[in-house]
């Protein structure tokens, strides 16, 4: 098999039509992110974690083994395509200078060469395996959440050839310089040997066959070249990017709005520009994988809600609607389409639980939560639209501080009969217990804030409570995009810890836990918070507190959202748990970080839920490992399973927050 | 055609209610939220959906302390195109004929071709004002609508009895009061937050519309709380021992059976 400049003609000249194309494809896809708004968290923030993201989510594939086979099958994808980024540039240069060529170090005759030649000769038969397995994946066992588009078939058959064509073309030139069987080169010689076993001169075919490999291969890889950007696998491209900018510290933060300047006439969302040029980044990042859908609670309950959808839908209204009027100058400010309901309906946005399982699952690190809030502050703050029943929640929470509505005078009615001390100051005073609305007002939760006040005051904890002035934190107005009563509040409890001099907040509420933690500093606040089952872990470590003796059996465990996969606290629920041996610790198929969420969070507590209810799905699931108890650390989480149990009677099975089984 | 709404801002339906030793006329109104009289919100709604179909203007009247500014802004943020409040200390304490006279008053001022205001103003539990602004204004009023349309020179009010519904039609301008479920009252915007802040709201007293010397109908004497509810009786035990218990009480002492 001979080279000829012919190859170097043809080769070349596809290389600089394919190179212009992708690059005049790249720079719109440039322009067009560039039209958006600014992203100042992409780039700030501690280099070391942006890298370490780059190793662990990038290099690593860390977030695809949350699903295990589908994960390891990318994963070799991925990793046999970085061995082969090499063997591609060595068959350019081929192209070019001859079969002889290869790149400095990686000949066979040295150590390193040889090494690498067995390497991509692995890489080449797994890439093309894990090609089959996706196939069959898709086709055969027709996974749900994956979408058959033609995109998809097209890039599969695409690198099954490109393996294919290289293997022939490898085997062909190991034919022709009559070579015998090398461990180096256990495909191309093994090749070698078989396509020359004839003996004598090699058949024309064969010959043939290789040189056709040869160009199949290049021009393969520069047809998939020109076409990756107009798809799903631009993440090929825009995934190192996607992951190394996420912005960092945002895990259960929503940004905030500036409320301050009177000139902004606009909040939210309510077209496309109003995103920053990162979130349409994540756009055209998006694999359409699916794993955003399956981990989703509404999605999962038959909503319209489906995170992926969204996200496309957006996609191809930046791509394709807006990018004309994005990219002309002087550009109109209407849009073709509103945001919502156009793009997105309000279905959609009034659905999600911001449990984030979604942002856990994607392994490109896109953010949902954000961008879906940020509908809902435009459709609250601009239009006045959302569900009815959030009005009276808004009113009360307006007129009230918080979402029962109910008067502020009763706040302390759960103390009736408990000499609860209120926090004076912070110098003699260790905790503010903030208790939050569920549990100052929710009949059952009330329960939850009587037995933690009793088991501080018998365990000589230093706290004090806020009493008639603790008002709501504001977590549930933020996510509700009521954004102007959330600041409100906030600023309202800021200046009364300055003033009483709070420093470190114990909460039974994760919500309130989470938003204090992540979101108070952005309004001058700096605290540190605890949550109940922290503190009483802490106190079962140092023997001080136990499980009380009364529970046994089969214990399963419900992570909350806002405690277990927003701020990463798994351990401390179950190292209460694991203390007593009559407790035998049950596990979810979900639980920890991908624990299901229990429909309530993102103010969906408030909102009538129609079709199949998260709870009763959570439940269901819950049920599944036969359990005795159900410990929740929530008291939304605790209201929602608690309804989900009555319904489900015969089930018999007690829920209980972890304040009810300890002493 | 311009409407005129009646508005008042009230105690926030939660609020524990408690007379002022200090003024047996007065409650105690330190840790009382205020909102806009919620009756009133269906009036405003109803006036913003007419006006925004058919043209004009939504124009508030209250007396109250200026202290009720912000029922009145929450008015404008709704859509009211601009307020009128009645402060002096006479308006502010008089009894709602008075209080209809001084606000018939100032409505007339704006000749509108429509009055609305809410059933019943929620803290003083008085529900006759659109009779009284009827009678000043010299306009027919009814009372309680549950739909009101308009068409032409009329106003057609369905009113909700109990099981029936009267269909009552007026000649404009009249004054209606307005029902819970006439419509859902819009919930006022940040944007539109912003922009009523520039809005006319005009502070004013009964001498300004020519009313100088305000003789009350009738008159507080004193504000009392009701008496606190007796404690309830609890009986515990054995099923049979709970009867016995509770008919000995229903019998000897409550002499019911």
């Amino acid at each position: 098999m001979e080279w000829t400049w012919f190859h170097a003609v043809v080769i070349g000249g596809a290389l600089i039509a394919a190179l212009t194309l992708f690059a005049r494809a790249i720079v719109h896809r440039y322009r067009l992110l560039s039209a958006l708004g600014p992203a100042p968290d992409a780039t700030a923030g501690d280099s070391k974690e942006r890298l370490h993201e780059l190793l662990v989510t990038f290099l690593g594939q860390k977030k695809l083994f949350q699903d295990i086979a589908p994960g390891v099958m990318h994963a070799l994808i991925f990793w046999g395509f970085l061995i082969l980024l090499l063997r591609g540039s060595t068959l350019f240069g081929m192209a070019f200078f001859g079969f002889d060529f290869h790149l400095p170090l990686l000949g066979t005759d040295g150590i390193i060469g040889r090494f690498y030649s067995l390497f991509k000769d692995i890489a080449n038969v797994t890439v093309a395996i894990m090609v089959l397995y996706a196939l069959h994946r898709r086709y055969l066992i027709r996974v749900p959440r994956l979408l058959n588009t033609g995109g998809a078939l097209f890039v599969l058959v695409m690198i099954l050839t490109l393996m294919v064509s290289d293997m022939i073309f490898d085997g062909v030139l190991h034919a022709s310089a009559r070579a015998s069987f090398e461990w180096f080169a256990p495909v191309g010689s093994g090749l070698g040997v078989l396509f020359a076993s004839g003996g004598g001169a090699l058949p024309t075919e064969i010959t043939i066959a290789g040189q056709f490999g040869f160009f199949v291969h290049l021009l393969g890889i520069l047809t998939f070249l020109v076409y990756i950007p107009s798809g799903k696998h631009m993440h090929i491209f825009s995934s190192i990017f996607n992951v190394g900018l996420k912005p960092l510290n945002r895990s259960g933060r929503l940004l905030k709005l500036d409320l301050e300047d009177e000139s902004i006439e606009s909040f939210g969302v309510t077209k496309i520009e109003d995103y920053s040029w990162k979130d349409g980044l994540d756009l055209v990042t998006c694999t359409e994988c699916g794993r955003c859908n399956d981990a989703c609670p509404a999605q999962r309950t038959g909503k319209k809600l489906a995170p992926r959808e969204i996200t496309l839908s957006q996609k191809h209204n930046l791509l394709d609607d807006e990018a004309p009027r994005l990219l002309a100058s002087p550009r109109s400010p209407e849009p073709v389409k509103p945001m919502v309901p156009d793009v997105v309906t309000a279905e959609e946005i009034w659905a999600c639980t911001t449990c984030q399982a979604c942002e856990q699952a994607c392994p490109v690190n896109i953010h949902y939560v954000q961008r879906i809030n940020s509908m809902r502050r435009s459709e609250v703050l601009n239009s006045g639209r959302f569900p009815v029943e959030l009005k009276r929640v808004f009113k009360g929470m307006e007129t009230n501080s918080n979402p029962w509505g109910i008067g502020v005078s009763n706040r302390m009615k759960w103390a009736e009969g408990l000499d609860v001390p209120l926090f004076a100051d912070g110098e003699n005073t260790e905790y503010l217990l903030y208790l939050g609305c569920a549990a100052s007002f929710d009949d059952r939760a009330q329960k939850l804030s009587r037995l933690l006040v009793e088991f501080l005051l018998r365990h000589q904890v230093s706290f004090g409570i806020l009493g008639t002035d603790e008002g709501c934190c504001g977590e549930t107005a933020r996510r509700l995009g009521e954004e102007a009563l959330g600041q409100t509040m906030i600023q309202t409890n800021v200046e009364l810890f300055k003033e009483l001099g709070v420093r470190k907040i114990l909460t039974l509420c994760p919500h309130c836990f989470n938003t204090f933690r992540n979101e108070y500093s952005d309004f001058g606040a700096s605290l540190e918070v605890i949550h109940h089952s922290q503190l009483i872990a802490r106190m079962i470590d140092s023997r001080q507190a136990s499980l009380q003796a009364g529970v046994r059996g089969r214990v399963a465990i419900h992570d909350s959202c806002y405690l277990a996969r927003v701020n990463q606290e798994t351990e401390a629920p179950r190292r209460i748990l694991h203390t007593s041996d009559q407790v035998t610790l049950v596990e979810p198929r979900e639980h920890g970080l991908q624990g299901l969420c229990c429909g309530a969070g993102g103010g969906m507590f408030w909102l009538e839920e129609h079709g199949k209810r998260i709870n009763h799905e959570r439940f269901d699931q819950l049920m599944l490992t036969s359990p005795d108890i159900i410990a929740t650390c929530c008291p939304y989480c605790l209201a929602m399973l608690g309804d989900a149990a009555k319904d489900n009677a015969q089930a018999g099975v007690r829920v209980s927050d972890l304040i009810e089984l300890v002493e | 055609m311009d409407i005129a709404v009646v508005i008042k801002q009230t105690p926030d339906t939660e609020a524990r209610i408690v007379p002022d030793s200090g003024n047996t006329k007065q409650i105690v109104s330190d840790g009382i939220n205020f909102i806009l009289n919620p009756y009133d919100e269906f009036a405003l709604e109803e006036a913003l959906t007419i006006t925004e179909s058919s043209g004009g203007e939504v124009i508030c009247f209250a007396i109250g302390p200026e202290s009720s500014e912000p029922a009145m802004r929450t008015a404008l943020a709704m859509g009211a195109a601009r307020g009128i409040l009645i402060t002096d200390p006479g308006a502010v304490d008089a009894d709602i004929v008075t209080q209809g006279k001084i606000l018939a008053a100032a409505i007339r001022t704006v000749n509108p071709g429509l009055v609305l205001c809410g059933r019943e103003w929620i803290d003083v539990q008085e529900d006759a004002l659109a009779a009284i602004l009827g009678e000043f204004l010299d306009m027919p009023h009814v009372m309680n609508a549950a739909r009101i349309t308009l068409n032409g020179s009329q106003v057609t009010v369905n009113r909700e009895v109990e099981g029936a519904t009267f269909e009552i039609t007026s000649p404009l301008p009249a004054v209606v009061s307005c029902q819970k479920g006439l419509n859902e009252p819009r919930y006022p915007t940040l944007i539109a937050i912003r922009k009523s802040k520039s809005k006319e709201l005009k502070m004013m007293s009964s001498a300004d519309l020519g009313l100088t010397s305000i003789v009350p109908a009738s008159q507080i004497v004193a504000l009392e709380a009701p008496p606190p509810r007796a404690q309830g009786k609890l009986v515990t035990g054995e099923t049979d021992q709970l009867v016995a218990q509770s008919l000995r009480w229903l019998s000897d002492e409550a002499k019911l059976i």
